[in-house]
Order: C-alpha cells, then sequence, then structure tokens
C-alpha cells in the first residue's frame, strides 16, 4: 500500500526524468561488463537499448531490477528521487516493472488468475467478478479487449500473451514511471511483433517510459523514441532516432564501418557436391519454408539471432520438434518428430540443452557414450562388457575427457567433459550427417578447442555437418557455407571468402528490405507504423 | 591416480569390504543373524526357521520384483498388489467352475494380468496418463473384478493335490517356490543388466527425453515394462495359489507397501538404482529381522513387523542420500554457475578454477576413502 501512495508522489514530478542512471559499473571476478555507464530515461518515452549479445544489456536490465548488485559508485534516481540499486524490493516499490522474454505466465491457468499470482496484495478475499473486470479494465488500456480474462494463457494467440504479461505488469501501482520489455518480441513474428506497438504507444500515453530491449533493428527505427547503443559493456551512443538510420545504427554495435564489398559478395548457394542431406520447405513455429542442400565433408553454418528461425532447425532436423516440410538423407525420406527415424537414417544430432536433452543424469560416461548403439556390443545373445570397455576406453582417449575413468558419473563432470562425451556418442557411430546445436556453449577453452578439431576431422571423414551457432567467430572458422537466418527465411547464403565473423553479425542484423534507404519513411512519421 | 594395474593399491581396493552406504543391507543381515543367534539360537538358528522364511517371503519377493521392472523406466505400478489377487481369484474361479487343465488355468489368469497391465500402458503411453494415477485406478477396477467374481467369499479346496505339491515340495532341500523365486530375479536381472534392452530401460527412466532423442524407444519400453510387471504379478498369485491353496478378499493390495519398500530399499543397494539382488536382500533382510524379534519376544508384539520395515527402510534410505545429497549440491551448484553470468560475460571458457573444482568435488577415487 505504502509503495501505491509512493509512486503517486512521484507522478507529480513532471519535471524529472523517469530513471536516470550513473556511473553503473559490474565486474564479474576479471571481467568487466559494465563500464561506467550514464542513461536516462525521460518520462514517457520509448527508449530502445540496443546491442549485440555480451553487450551488457542484460546486466544492465539485472541492475535496474535488483537482480545484481552494480560496483561501489553507482547512483539512481527514479522521477528525480534517489533509489537503491541492487535491491530487487526498492526496484518493485519504486515502480520499475519487468517484462521478459519468458514472460512469466503460467499456462494453464486463466488470465485473470495470473493478474493474482504473485500480486502483493495479502490474503484479503478474491472477488472473482470484481477481479475479471478490473482485469478486463486493464486489458483494454493497452488495447487488448478482445483478451478475455476467463481464458486460458495457453489458449491464447503469442502477442496476447505479451499483452497479457504487460497489462499484468502495470496493473498493481496507478502510475509505473518504468516498464522493461527485455527482448518481449524476439520469439514472435514480425507481423505479431507489430500488433504490440500499438499497445506500447498507449502505455507510453499514461506518462510510463519504456525501456524496449532489442536487437531488431527495424523494430527499434519503427517504434523507439531515443535509442542508447552498448558496445563491449560501454555506451557508444545515445541519440534520438531522427538522428538515426539503419547503417548508423549497425555501425554503433559492431564498432566499425561497414565494408560493402564485403556483405554484398553474394554466391548462389550451389554445395560443392552432390547433396547428402536434403531439406525442402522446413517449417516449425518462425522457421517458414526453408531448403537446404549439405554435401559430403561440408559444414554448412547456421546463423541467425534469437528469434529467427536459427534456434529451432536444429530441432526440426532431429525430430525432436514436430515440422512441415520434407527431410532426406542419401535420397531416404525422414518421417518428421520421430528422433529414432532420423537416427537409423543416419542423422544424429547434439542438442544445446545438454542436462535436458542429452545427458542420461544417472549414468556413467560409458553408459551415455554408448547409448547410441548398444547392438555393436550384443553378439549371441551376450552382451559384451569387456568389448564395451575397450571401446570406451579409446574414446575416452581420443577425445580426452577428464576425469579419464569411464566408470564416473556424467553429473560428476565438468560441463565442457560432458559435452565431449555427448559428442562422442554420435561420433562413434560415424554419422552421415551430423547436426550441432551451440556445440561449444558453456565450455572451457580448451574442450572448445578440442570440439572445434573434432567438426573438422568429421567434417574431412566425408560426414556433412550442419552447424547451428550463434557464435560467429565459430561460424567463420568452421563453415564452408552459412546461411543467414532472418525471420524464418534464408535471408542469405554467405560462401568462401565472404564469410566473416562482421559479414555474419551484420546480416543478422539487416532489416527485412535488406536496403537502409527504404527504412527512413518510417523514421520520420514512428507513429504511422503502428 | 595411476591406471597401472599391477598398481598395489588397485588390488587393494579389490579387496575392500563393500562400503557402508553402498551394502547396509548385507552389513544389517549379519547384524541380524549374529544378534539373534546369540539371543535365540535355539529357535533362530535352525533349518525350519531359514526354509520358514525363505517360502514364505517368495510372493513379496515377486510382487517386488514386478515394481522394480516399471521404476526402472521411470513408471510407478500401484495396481501390483491387486493384481496378485485377481490372478488368484481367476485362477481359482476356473478350478471351481470348469473343467480346464490347473496349468491352463494358470495361464489364462497370468494371461488376464497381462490383458490388464496392456490397458494401463495404453493409458500411460497413448494418453499420457501419470503411471502413478493410472495403475492406482487399476488397482480399484482390480479389487472390484475380484470381489465380483469370487461373489466376496473365501474360495478353497479347488486344487489337486498335484497341482498343491508345485508350491510345497522341496528340491535339494530348498523350497521349490524359492528356486522359482531365484529363477525369475535371474531371468530379470539378465535382462536389466546384460542386454542392451536393459541399458535402454536404465537410460528411460533417468532422462526419457535424451533417451528418446538418442534413438530409445522409450514410449515402448514404458508400455512394455507395465505388461511385464503385470505378467509377473500374475505369477505371483499363480504361486501364492500352490503354496497356499485359498483365496481370500484379504489377500493382494495389503502386500503392496511392504513390497514397494523393500525396492526402495534395494536401489540404495550396490549399484544405487532399482536392481534385482538389492531388492531380494532387502525383502530377506527385513524378513529375517522380523523372524528374530517374533522369536525373542513370544508374547505378542504384533507391531513389530512394519516397525521394522519403516525403521529399517528410513536408516537405509538416509545413509544412501547423505553422500548423494552432497553430490546433488555439488551439481546444482555447477549448474547454476553458467546462468548466473550475465550475458555479457560471454565466458571463454569457464571461470579459472572450474576444471579443478569438478575434479575436487567427485568423491575421492574408490578405494581412498571407502
Amino acid at each position: 500500500m505504502a509503495a501505491a501512495v509512493l509512486g503517486e508522489e512521484r507522478a507529480v514530478e513532471h519535471e524529472h526524468p523517469a530513471v536516470r542512471l550513473s556511473g553503473i559499473s559490474k565486474t564479474f571476478e576479471t571481467a568487466t561488463v559494465l563500464r561506467d555507464l550514464d542513461l536516462e530515461i525521460r518520462r514517457g518515452e520509448i527508449h530502445a537499448l540496443m546491442g549485440q549479445n555480451g553487450s551488457g544489456k542484460s546486466t544492465t536490465v539485472k541492475i535496474l531490477s535488483g537482480f545484481f548488485e552494480p560496483d561501489p559508485g553507482a547512483t539512481a534516481e527514479v522521477g528525480g528521487l534517489p533509489f537503491e540499486l541492487g535491491s530487487s524490493d526498492a526496484a518493485r516499490a519504486a515502480g520499475l516493472r519487468f517484462v521478459h522474454q519468458n514472460l512469466g505466465l503460467v499456462d494453464d491457468m486463466s488470465v485473470a488468475d495470473n493478474f493474482m499470482v504473485g500480486a502483493t496484495r495479502g490474503v484479503g478475499r478474491l472477488r472473482p467478478r470484481r477481479e475479471r473486470a478490473r482485469v478486463a479494465a486493464a486489458l483494454a488500456a493497452i488495447g487488448f479487449e478482445r483478451v478475455s480474462p476467463s481464458a486460458k494463457v495457453m489458449d491464447l494467440t503469442a502477442p496476447e500473451r505479451t499483452a497479457v504479461a504487460i497489462a499484468r505488469a502495470l496493473d498493481d501501482m496507478s502510475h509505473v514511471p518504468l516498464l522493461v520489455l527485455d527482448e518481449p518480441t524476439s520469439s514472435l513474428p514480425r507481423e505479431d511483433a507489430r500488433t504490440l506497438f500499438d499497445a506500447m504507444r498507449r502505455v507510453t500515453e499514461r506518462g510510463t517510459a519504456i525501456l524496449y530491449i532489442s536487437h531488431h533493428l527495424d523494430e527499434v527505427l519503427q517504434i523507439a523514441d531515443r535509442v542508447s547503443v552498448l558496445r563491449d559493456g560501454a555506451l557508444v551512443g545515445q541519440e534520438p532516432i531522427e538522428a538515426l538510420d539503419h547503417d548508423h545504427l549497425v555501425e554503433l554495435m559492431l564498432g566499425r564501418r561497414l565494408n560493402r564489398a564485403l556483405v554484398e559478395h553474394d554466391v548462389p548457394a550451389e554445395p560443392h557436391g552432390e547433396a547428402i542431406l536434403t531439406v525442402s520447405n522446413l517449417t516449425g513455429v518462425v522457421v517458414d519454408g526453408v531448403d537446404l542442400h549439405v554435401s559430403a565433408g561440408e559444414v554448412l553454418g547456421v546463423a541467425g539471432l534469437v528469434g529467427s528461425g536459427s534456434d529451432e532447425i536444429a530441432g526440426l532436423l532431429s525430430g525432436r520438434a514436430d515440422r512441415g516440410g520434407a527431410v532426406s538423407v542419401r535420397g531416404r525420406t525422414i518421417a518428421p518428430a520421430d528422433p529414432g527415424a532420423a537416427i537409423r537414417s543416419g542423422l544424429c544430432t547434439v542438442p544445446v540443452d545438454r542436462s535436458g536433452h542429452a545427458v542420461i543424469t544417472d549414468g556413467t560416461v560409458r553408459e551415455n557414450l554408448t547409448l547410441s548403439r548398444l547392438r555393436d556390443f550384443w553378439k549371441k545373445g551376450r552382451f559384451d562388457v569387456r568389448a564395451e570397455r575397450r571401446h570406451v576406453g579409446t574414446w575416452v582417449e581420443r577425445l580426452e575427457v577428464r576425469p579419464t575413468d569411464p566408470e564416473r558419473r556424467m553429473t560428476e563432470l565438468s560441463g565442457g567433459n560432458q559435452q565431449k562425451v555427448v559428442v562422442g556418442r554420435w561420433l562413434r557411430v560415424e554419422p552421415t550427417v551430423l547436426v550441432l546445436e551451440e556445440p561449444t556453449q558453456g565450455v572451457d577453452i580448451g574442450s572448445k578447442a578440442d570440439l572445434h578439431g573434432w567438426i573438422e576431422r568429421v567434417a574431412a571423414a566425408g560426414t556433412a555437418v550442419v552447424l547451428c551457432s550463434t557464435d560467429t567467430t565459430e561460424l567463420a572458422r568452421l563453415s564452408s557455407r552459412v546461411v543467414v537466418m532472418r525471420q524464418g527465411k534464408v535471408a542469405r547464403t554467405l560462401v568462401g571468402d565472404a564469410i566473416t565473423s562482421e559479414a555474419i553479425e551484420h546480416d543478422q542484423l539487416m532489416t527485412t528490405s535488406g536496403h537502409p534507404a527504404a527504412v527512413r519513411p518510417d523514421i520520420d512519421q514512428p507513429e504511422e507504423a503502428s | 591416480m595411476s591406471h597401472n594395474p599391477g598398481n598395489p593399491s588397485r588390488v587393494l581396493t579389490r579387496l575392500r569390504p563393500p562400503s557402508l552406504e553402498r551394502a547396509s543391507a548385507l552389513y544389517l543381515f549379519a547384524f541380524v543373524i549374529v544378534l539373534f543367534g546369540l539371543w535365540v539360537p535355539d529357535t533362530f538358528l535352525t533349518s525350519v526357521t531359514f526354509r520358514l522364511v525363505a517360502a514364505d517371503q517368495v510372493v513379496i519377493a515377486i510382487l517386488a520384483i514386478a515394481i522394480l521392472v516399471p521404476l526402472v523406466v521411470g513408471a510407478f505400478d500401484l495396481s501390483v498388489g491387486a493384481m496378485l489377487a485377481f490372478s488368484l481369484v481367476v485362477l481359482t474361479w476356473l478350478e471351481a467352475n470348469t473343467e480346464l487343465n490347473a496349468a491352463v488355468s494358470s495361464l489364462v489368469a497370468i494371461g488376464a494380468c497381462g490383458v490388464v497391465g496392456f490397458l494401463s500402458g495404453l493409458l500411460v503411453v497413448r494418453f499420457k496418463v501419470n503411471s502413478f494415477i493410472a495403475t492406482l485406478g487399476m488397482s480399484q477396477i482390480l479389487a472390484a473384478s475380484s470381489l465380483w467374481i469370487s461373489e466376496n467369499r473365501q474360495i478353497s479346496g479347488v486344487f489337486s493335490e498335484r497341482f498343491l505339491s508345485f508350491g510345497r515340495r522341496d528340491i535339494a532341500g530348498v523350497p521349490i517356490v524359492f528356486a522359482y523365486l531365484v529363477v525369475l530375479a535371474l531371468v530379470v536381472w539378465y535382462v536389466l543388466q546384460a542386454t542392451p534392452l536393459g541399458r535402454n530401460m536404465f537410460a528411460t527412466g533417468s532422462n526419457p527425453e535424451a533417451a528418446r532423442l538418442s534413438g530409445v524407444k522409450t514410449d515402448g519400453l514404458v508400455w512394455g515394462s507395465l505388461v511385464v510387471s503385470a505378467l509377473i504379478a500374475g505369477l505371483g498369485g499363480v504361486v501364492y495359489g500352490m503354496k497356499i491353496g485359498t483365496y481370500s478378499n484379504s489377500f493382494g493390495p495389503p502386500l503392496l507397501f511392504p513390497a514397494f519398500a523393500a525396492v526402495f530399499f534395494g536401489a540404495t543397494q550396490f549399484t544405487r538404482r532399482p536392481n534385482v539382488w538389492g531388492t531380494l536382500v532387502a525383502v530377506y533382510v527385513l524378513a529375517f529381522g522380523v523372524k528374530g524379534l517374533q522369536l525373542a519376544f513370544t508374547n505378542g508384539v504384533y507391531w513389530i513387523t512394519p516397525m521394522f520395515n519403516g525403521v529399517a527402510l528410513l536408516a537405509a534410505v538416509t545413509l544412501a542420500s547423505r553422500t548423494g545429497i552432497v553430490r546433488l549440491r555439488r551439481a546444482q551448484r555447477r549448474r547454476s554457475d553458467p546462468p548466473a553470468a550475465p550475458d555479457g560475460a560471454e565466458p571463454a571458457g569457464d571461470p579459472p578454477g572450474r576444471q579443478g573444482e569438478s575434479a575436487d568435488s567427485s568423491p575421492a577415487p574408490d578405494g581412498v576413502l571407502r
């Protein structure tokens, strides 16, 4: 209750910015991820915070929300009043609200019940009818009156869910000075994302400022009033949107001038030899009609930002998720959503979620390694454990798994060593096609080099490799061809010398049209677009 | 740690007795034998006592193996107690009302259980009903069927002497029903421990999604394990019929919890997974403990059985999870490391010391501390 009163007091402080941060730094052990950041977010504006992966956007958000404490020397004001950073209670009391990418909704509860989750109203009696009316009003206020408070969240469309999360974030306080939207649209198709822009405008009309975290340039150019760009933990630009265009923004984010000659170098996507893996019209949640051909010995890199569909490809190919379109290995068609069928056809996948999708948690290194094909050791009605141990011994040695004892439980190994075992599980069966999904994420630097060596070797041995990664350096180093995805489609294919980490990053960021000039009319009238 | 096979410390490792955490049941077994051997030597240390306990526990042990099979793939089967009674009631009804040969009747009874197990599997695999709930519901339906078929009456005197002799005689001085149990245990042990099928079953129980993505037919394993569980429980009913010869409506479901307790107790032994020999040792150590107490206190300590079972189960699980808990905390801490790093950290490899920590955190090499 006290918090609400405080919020109203703040509402009258019109002349102050909604939030002012100064001298914010954050150091983890040896790595400084945020350096002396000053940020001013004005009342009622949509302020975009941009930057590549690892530039410090999320750290900034986590400091605002109180999840991280900044290094000493940081100061902050909310509505002109001093504000203590690094405490989630203080952030909540001051009226800072956050909607994260995963939205934090309970899928099988109704919209109205979701509003009650985590509400700080104590144990007073619930009045369902009154609650529903209030929730309906909150949704109508941001233009989503079509969402019924009694509908279950799981039955809503993706943008409707986001709208529910936004309305809920604003619900318990009469004036919220700042709403932080942390990549709320990154997993939405672009057209759906635009339906939220109207909701965002309605929020700012009430005087609430929005800090909009995104790496989609076209969205930002359309909706934002001002843009702050972070690079390597430092603020490298804070400009009104009118002063920016697409190229300027990309340059700020990447920290270098674009080499047009380099990125325009586009070669038709011809594989080297006969395609072993043929994918046509692949369709998933975001992925929309992707064709791929990979030949023996080729490493095809799949690049894209979060939400571009690149993170979905491996799941669709492996049968982890249901898909549309046709996938065939050596002309043999693979049924969708059947991991066993993919493996039998020689298409093996190392998934990104190691603990959830790859590791047999209670199993030993030996059991995890041989799971891919146990019949190798099944001879005449007898399981030859000795042969298995010998086989595992040689693989542990070749993969340089540490500790070397194959009877260790998998959970006793470090992430890098677990990953070697998971990769080794498929290497030992000599797959026709090897799909790798972020193979070196969360892996120490030594294991990363080892794994890169294995990817090169397995390709040299004639396996067709599909490497889905957000690590552009890794892609540039290993790929013989890279497809860059945007909005569920292959936006560009890079071949040969054109494959550089810079070129991939640039293509990931390009707007839909690919012509920076075409974006300008939108910049001039951001209102019109919504 | 040296891997030289001639290293004397490695040889010593093999000679070390099993650790208390891994084999608490064996130590308890030894303790029970010594304690009651000294306390009531005249009655406890006799072949009569041993034969009696061995034979009496066979049905519970069979039931425990029936629970064990689906538990390995991560499914609960709560219907096995009622299944036992169902099998027996079908068998006695057939014997009482038809001219069928007893062997055929037995197969029909076991087959009927298999059909019920198939239906449970259908619910669990196709309709995605939680196995705990599906088999709980199925056990109620089975109990109702048993009451209906038996008309809620005791059925006795329907078996031929020849049929009963298959449950009451000895072979080589051992009760024949115990031999049945040993054969069943050997078969199940072989499949679980020494075949690719068993390995895939353990993988499914540990991480079903990872197993499925590695090409294991997890649905089929869950379904099949429920059918096998039902068949084994059906066999238990037939064995009980051979041994006791009578159906009464109090038979079956009350055995469920002791059998479950034995499986969980057994899962703490030897391999730290549900396993056949651990289960059997658990069944018999509890039985001998109870028997000893009954012989030592001759005047009516009716509460001793559940008390002893309960204390032993809790003690064994606590001992086993002590190291398990430490390991779990370490695993959690390690897992929470990467997400705690900000997206900005983009760690150039793991934080320093991570490699070292993983070597530290693993329990000391076997043979040093254990």
